[in-house]
């Protein structure tokens, strides 16, 4: 199976009936998700609908993988 | 850096003084995060420290973001630049519910995914996204699976999509499943279909509740659909 109708096939299996948070709100609100993600807090109702849509959106959740390596570079570099 | 010291860019009117962002920034939980805005929002001097500090910080963590990538020193270099630009321009949005760091790290980020992703797939000509013949039409699963059961079900779920997809999706939605499916990111995919991001996410999650309406009726669940596309 090629892995795009397998993303995609995945993608529609996963599709919730709400439309949840757009990518617009996702970007306003990636940097406090990935801080709070890294320090394990706990995520209030915004959060939780910029969970559910990284797991929709591909680029989103290409975006928040490298922010959170991006952020422990910044916060904890190499050698410190 | 010239650019960057110019008085347009600039949110206030480089009093040391946060202006009327006061209020705004006292709210801010994090003493660290204030004296950002501060000391950006402050005198030319200040300012300038300022931004090469930042300048650091964010080459620092797009490095580490697109290690393996590929990515040129002056590609890096451009990025922050533009970045910082930007970041000037958006202080006011800054609400301090992350640290000022941890926000502009996610815009230098953006800044750069973006340049990348348009790059990559500049190449790529509208109307292959728009011709019927190609992309989702044309897609055929390969033939490696070892069962042949399974190999079977998912062609056949495979099958029921593309009748799907030519039946009950608008010629909008079909293009912009072929995007997807040819892995152009979502940026790159509304710049070409003339939409906004949140426009063709609304467009592509309406697309696929049809598909999965359409593929429920015909006796393919959700759950079972993960199991076999696992």
């Amino acid at each position: 199976m090629s892995e795009p109708w397998r993303d995609l096939v995945r993608l529609v299996a996963q599709t919730r009936d709400d439309e949840g948070a757009g990518c617009e709100c996702c970007h306003e609100n990636l940097a406090e998700f990935a801080e709070r993600e890294l320090q394990g807090l706990s995520r209030c109702e915004t959060l939780m609908r910029i969970a559910a849509h990284l797991q929709d959106c591909p680029c989103c959740q290409d975006e928040y993988q490298r922010l959170t390596t991006a952020l422990k570079a910044v916060w904890c570099p190499p050698g410190s | 850096m010239s650019d960057l010291e110019s008085n347009e860019l600039v949110p206030t009117t480089g009093t040391t003084e946060p202006s009327g962002d006061a209020a705004r920034i006292a709210e801010m939980a994090d003493e660290s995060a204030r004296k950002w805005v501060q000391r950006l929002y402050g005198g030319r001097n200040e300012r300038a420290k300022a931004l090469e500090e930042l300048r650091s910080i964010l080459l620092r963590g797009l490095r580490a973001a697109f290690a393996g990538d590929n990515v040129s020193d002056d590609l890096f270099e451009d990025a922050v630049q533009d970045s910082l630009m930007k970041i000037l321009r958006n202080l006011d949005s800054f609400e301090g519910r992350s640290r000022f760091e941890s926000w502009a790290t996610s815009i230098a980020l953006r800044t750069l995914l973006s340049e990348l992703r348009h790059r990559r797939y500049q190449d790529i000509p509208l109307a292959s996204l728009s011709d019927p013949n190609r992309g989702v039409s044309s897609a055929q699963p390969d033939r490696s699976e070892t069962s042949p059961d399974v190999q079977m079900m998912k062609q056949q779920v495979v099958a029921v999509m593309h009748r799907l997809i030519d039946e009950h999706l608008s010629e909008h939605q079909r293009s912009a499943l072929r995007g997807v499916l040819a892995g152009i990111p979502s940026d790159v995919l509304a710049n070409r279909l003339h939409l906004q991001r949140n426009a063709l996410y609304k467009l592509l999650h309406d697309a696929r509740q049809k598909l999965k309406q359409g593929l429920a009726q015909e006796g393919y669940e959700g759950a079972d659909l993960l199991s076999l596309f696992e």
